[in-house]
C-alpha cells in the first residue's frame, strides 16, 4: 500500500503529494532496471519472463522500469524482444498474450547484451545501458540482478559487476540489489567460498538468495496458520507435540537434469534447502512483528538450535535411497542409472530422510523427521504435526484405536490445513474413530495462488527480503546436512537401487521412522 | 403478502447434514435487484464473488413473486439461495435474510437498485449487514443514485457505505497521483488552474473532481469552478463521452504544464500518460488495470475500516452537484 509519498525539492524542504494519502495499491513505487543474467535459459523462458509480463500486465510493475537480458545467446535488441513474444505467446496464460499499446510499450523496454559471463569488458556495456535506461525511462539508476545461470558461474559475474561499477557504493545513484538463484554452493565450503565474493561486492541488506519454495501461498499460511490464530501456539510444543515430519515428494525423475543432479542428490537439492525451509516456519518462535528482520532473525535462531549430528550419529539419524524401475502413473520408468547424462554405477541418492533435534525449550525432545525424493508414489509437500496421545482412554470400545492429533500443513499439489481428530461412532456404543476435518484453499478461496517467482520479484524490487533466505540461515542448513553428505559421499551404498519408481521410498527410511504418512 | 423461507431453511439445513464434509463459506453475501434488465449480469457477477470467497449467496430478486424461490446447496463450498420478493414489505425482507443469514459468517450487501434513502427495504437490510455495497451508476448514468446516496449517509451516518463508481477509480487515482511524485512536478499542484474529465456516468465523473477537491483544498465556487485555499479559480470542464462508467479522459493543466492521462484509442486496456509544456515526460501507456465488478466488491469486503478519502470526497461531490443545480 502506498501512501503519502515524501519528496525532496530543490530547496532540500520535504513535501508531500497529497493525492497519494490513503491510495491503495499494488505498484511498486521504486523504478528500477531488472538485469536477467541467464535470459536464453529455460528458467527465463518459463516462469522470470512471464513472471515479469504478468507483473506489468496487472500494474504492479513501477511504471518506470526496463528489462536487460545477458547471456551468451547471440541476439540484437530486437531480436531479443521476438524471442521473449514468443516465449510469452507459449508460456503465458490465456487471457495474458502479449499484445495492443502495453505490449508494445513493455518491449520498448527490452534490451539484450550478448556476452561470455567472464568477458569483462561486456559488463561496460550493461552498465552503459542501464545508464541509457535511466535516461530514456526514469529507472534512476536502481538496477536489480538476476542470477539465473549454472551457479559456477555466480563468482564470476559478482566480481565483474564489482569491476564495473554496478555494485551499491557510495556515491552511486539507486540502489543494487541482487538475486541469487539456489543452490548456494554445493557444500559448507563452497556457500562460504561464495558468500566471500558476495560480502565483497554486495551487502547483506542487498542480496536475495531465492528459494520459490518460500514464495508459495501455502507456505506462507504457515505463519499465518499458527501466529493468526490463537488455538494453535499453546499447544504448539514439546509438551502436545509427539513428532513433526515433513516431506517433499516428487513423481518426477530427473528428467533432462541428469547431468546436475548426479552431482547433486536429494539432500542438497532439497533438504538443505526448500526442506529446512519448512523445518524453520514450523519451529520458530513468533516474530515480534511481520518485519523482514524480525522474521528471519527468528528462522535463523531456530535453525541455529539443531543440533548438528556427529560422523558416528548418521547412521541412525538417516536413510537414503535411489530408484529403480518401475511404474509411474501405469507406465514404465527407467531407473535412475539409466536416466540420460547420469553414471550408471552412481552412488548418488534420489531419496533423504534425516532426523534431527531442535535443543530448545520448545522442542526439545520433539524429533523433527525431514525427507524428500523423486520418482515415489505421489507428488506431495506437506508438514504433519502429530500431537501426543490422549494421557487416559474413558471413551472407545477396547478394540478402537484412539489415534493422535494430526495436523497437516499441505504445500503441493493440494493447498490447505487438515486435522484428524476422534469422534464417537452414532449408535448406542461409544466407539470412536478418526475423522478428518479437510480445509482446502483453493475450495477455501476457490483462486489458484499467484506463481511464487511473481511474488519473490515484486519483493526483491520492493526491498522486502522477508522470503529470502538470510546467509546466517543458509550457512546453519549447510552445517547441519554436512555431516551426513561427508558420510553418503564417502560410503558407497551397495544396495542401490534400493526403491522402486512409484514405491513410497526405501524401507530404511522406514526403519528411521516406521510413523511415515502415506504418500 | 407472506414470504416464507422455512422450506429453504431445511433444506440448506438438510444438505449440510448430508453433505458429510466441511462446508467452506466465509460469509452472508446478500444481493437485492429488481431490474430484470440487469438480472443475468446480477447473476454472473455474484458466481464469480462467490467462486473466489464461497458464501451463502442470498438473492433477493425484485423481479419475481414471492414464491419464487429455491436453493442449490453445495456438499463443500458456498450454497445460492434465490428467492422472489416482488411486492414484499421490507421487514419480510429483513426477517427472511435474520432466518436464512450463517451465524458465524459476516452479512455482506450488495444492493442494485435506484433508491437508497427512500427504500426501507435497503434501510432495513443495511441495518442487519457489516458491509454494504451500491454502486451509484450501474442503473443510471446521471446524478441522481449519487444524490441518494449522499442524502442516505447524512441520514444514516451510523452505516458504513462502499460505492463501485468510487471504488473503480483507484487506478485513475493512482495515475494521476503518479504525476506529481516528482519534486519538480509537485509544486505544479498548487498552480493547477484547469481541469477537464470525460467520463461515460456522473458518478465517477464527481468522484474524480470530489477526490481531487479533498485532497487539493478546492471548494466549489462557481457552477463550473472551484477555487484553491489562496483564492485562485480552477476552471472545471466535464464532458460525458465514452462507455458508461468509465472514465477516458483526465486533463490537469497549470499555467505552463499539462498533465493528460487518456484512454489509448485502439486499446481500452490501456492509459497513455504524457505531460507537455514547460516541463515536460514522454508518452508512456500503463496498464488501466480496470478491475471487473467482482474485484471491486472483492476490494470492498475486504477494507474493514470506514474510508476518510471516500467519505471527504462524496461530500464534496455533493458541494460540486449543488453547485452546478442552484
Amino acid at each position: 500500500m502506498a501512501d503519502a509519498v515524501a519528496t525532496v525539492s530543490s530547496d532540500g524542504k520535504q513535501q508531500i503529494n497529497p493525492l497519494r494519502a490513503g491510495l491503495q495499491t499494488d505498484r511498486i513505487s521504486d523504478p528500477a532496471t531488472v538485469v536477467f543474467f541467464g535470459a536464453s535459459g529455460d528458467l527465463f523462458k518459463r516462469m522470470l519472463l512471464p513472471a515479469m509480463w504478468a507483473m506489468r500486465a496487472r500494474g504492479i510493475l513501477p511504471n518506470d522500469f526496463a528489462i536487460v537480458g545477458f547471456s551468451r545467446t547471440e541476439y540484437s535488441d530486437d531480436e531479443f524482444r521476438a524471442y521473449c513474444k514468443e516465449q510469452l505467446d507459449a508460456f503465458a496464460p490465456d487471457e495474458q498474450k502479449p499484445q495492443g499499446a502495453i505490449w508494445d510499450d513493455f518491449s520498448k523496454r527490452l534490451r539484450y547484451v550478448s556476452a561470455d559471463f567472464d568477458d569483462h569488458k561486456c559488463y561496460g556495456n550493461l552498465a552503459k545501458i542501464i545508464g541509457q535506461n535511466d535516461e530514456q525511462f526514469g529507472t534512476k539508476g536502481n538496477v536489480l540482478f538476476y542470477l539465473s545461470t549454472p551457479p559456477s558461474l555466480f563468482p564470476t559475474i559478482i566480481d565483474c559487476l564489482k569491476e564495473a561499477d554496478l555494485n551499491p557504493h557510495e556515491g552511486k545513484e539507486g540502489w543494487s540489489r541482487i538475486i541469487i538463484e539456489k543452490p548456494f554452493g554445493i557444500d559448507l565450503d563452497s556457500a562460504r567460498a561464495l558468500q566471500t565474493t558476495v560480502d565483497r561486492v554486495f551487502p547483506e541488506s542487498a542480496v536475495y538468495r531465492i528459494d520459490h519454495y518460500l514464495g508459495k501461498e501455502p507456505v506462507q499460511d504457515i505463519m499465518a496458520l499458527r501466529f493468526a490464530n490463537t488455538i494453535f501456539e499453546p499447544v504448539w510444543n514439546r509438551n502436545y507435540i509427539d513428532s513433526v515430519q515433513i516431506t517433499a515428494a516428487e513423481q518426477l525423475g530427473v528428467e533432462l537434469r541428469g547431468g546436475y543432479y548426479d552431482n547433486a542428490g536429494a539432500l542438497r537439492d532439497m533438504i538443505q534447502n526448500h526442506v529446512m525451509n519448512l523445518l524453520a516456519l514450523v519451529a520458530m518462535e513468533p516474530p515480534a512483528t511481520r518485519d523482514a528482520d524480525a522474521i528471519r532473525a527468528e528462522k535463523a535462531k531456530v535453525l541455529s538450535a539443531i543440533q548438528i549430528p556427529t560422523i558416528m550419529d548418521v547412521p541412525s539419524m538417516s536413510a537414503r535411497g535411489q530408484y529403480g524401475a518401475g511404474t509411474i502413473n501405469g507406465k514404465p520408468v527407467p531407473a535412475y542409472r539409466q536416466e540420460p547424462d547420469v553414471n550408471p554405477q552412481s552412488n548418488t541418492e534420489t531419496f533423504a530422510a534425516v532426523k534431527l533435534n531442535v535443543e530448545s525449550w520448545r522442542w526439545a525432545g520433539v524429533p523433527f523427521y525431514l525427507r524428500s525424493g523423486k520418482r515415489l508414489a505421489k507428488k506431495t509437500s506437506e508438514i504433519a504435526v502429530t500431537f501426543k496421545p490422549i494421557p487416559h482412554r474413558i471413551y472407545g470400545d477396547e478394540t478402537d484405536t484412539i489415534e493422535p492429533n494430526v495436523l497437516v500443513m499441505k504445500i503441493q499439489p493440494e493447498e490447505g490445513v487438515a486435522m484428524r481428530f476422534s469422534a464417537k461412532v452414532p449408535g448406542p456404543k461409544s466407539h470412536i474413530r478418526s475423522v478428518f476435518m479437510d480445509f482446502n484453499y483453493g475450495t477455501g478461496f476457490g483462486v489458484q495462488s499467484p506463481p511464487a517467482y511473481e511474488r519473490l520479484i515484486g519483493d526483491a524490487l520492493r526491498g522486502d527480503q522477508t522470503l529470502f533466505t538470510r546467509w546466517d540461515a543458509v550457512e546453519r542448513a549447510w552445517e547441519v546436512v554436512m555431516p551426513v553428505l561427508e558420510v553418503w559421499q564417502n560410503t558407497k551404498d551397495f544396495t542401490f537401487p534400493n526403491y522402486a519408481s512409484g514405491s513410497q521410498g526405501p524401507q530404511s527410511s522406514f526403519d528411521l521412522f516406521p510413523g511415515w504418512r502415506s504418500l | 403478502m407472506n414470504l416464507d423461507v422455512h422450506p429453504l431453511v431445511a433444506e440448506l439445513t438438510h444438505a449440510r447434514h448430508s453433505a458429510g464434509s466441511m462446508n467452506a463459506a466465509t460469509m452472508t453475501l446478500v444481493v437485492f435487484y429488481e431490474d430484470a434488465q440487469v438480472g443475468s449480469w446480477v447473476r454472473s457477477r455474484t458466481r464469480a464473488i462467490a467462486d473466489k470467497h464461497p458464501s451463502r449467496v442470498l438473492l433477493f430478486d425484485g423481479t419475481k413473486n414471492e414464491g419464487d424461490q429455491h436453493a442449490e446447496p453445495s456438499a463443500t463450498r458456498g450454497e445460492w439461495v434465490e428467492i422472489g420478493v416482488k411486492g414484499s414489505h421490507a421487514s419480510e425482507i429483513g426477517a427472511a435474510l435474520s432466518m436464512l443469514a450463517l451465524a458465524e459468517a459476516p452479512v455482506v450487501l450488495c444492493w442494485i437498485a435506484t433508491d437508497l434513502a427512500a427504500d426501507e427495504r435497503f434501510v432495513t437490510l443495511a441495518k442487519q449487514a457489516h458491509t454494504i455495497v451500491v454502486s451509484s451508476s450501474v442503473i443510471r448514468s446521471d446524478e441522481r443514485p449519487l444524490r441518494d446516496l449522499i442524502a442516505f449517509v447524512e441520514a444514516h451516518p451510523e452505516i458504513v457505505v462502499q460505492d463501485i463508481a468510487y471504488l473503480r477509480l483507484a487506478a485513475w487515482q493512482e495515475l494521476i497521483a503518479e504525476f506529481f511524485d516528482e519534486p519538480e512536478f509537485l509544486e505544479e499542484l498548487t498552480a493547477l488552474r484547469e481541469v477537464e474529465v470525460h467520463a461515460g456516468s456522473d458518478a465517477e465523473m464527481y468522484y474524480l473532481l470530489g477526490w481531487l477537491a479533498s485532497r487539493l483544498d478546492w471548494i466549489p465556487c462557481a457552477p463550473d469552478a472551484m477555487c484553491n485555499s489562496s483564492g485562485d479559480i480552477i476552471h472545471i470542464t466535464e464532458q460525458r463521452d465514452g462507455s458508461a462508467r468509465r472514465l477516458s479522459k483526465v486533463e490537469l493543466r497549470s499555467k505552463d504544464v499539462v498533465f493528460s492521462a487518456c484512454v489509448h484509442p485502439d486499446d481500452p486496456d490501456a492509459v497513455c500518460l504524457e505531460v507537455t509544456g514547460a516541463k515536460s515526460r514522454k508518452e508512456r501507456c500503463a496498464p488501466l488495470h480496470t478491475m471487473d465488478i467482482a474485484s471491486l466488491i472483492e476490494r470492498a469486503i475486504l477494507r474493514s475500516s470506514v474510508d476518510d478519502i471516500f467519505e471527504q470526497s462524496l461530500a464534496l461531490a455533493k458541494l460540486i452537484i449543488e453547485r452546478k443545480v442552484s
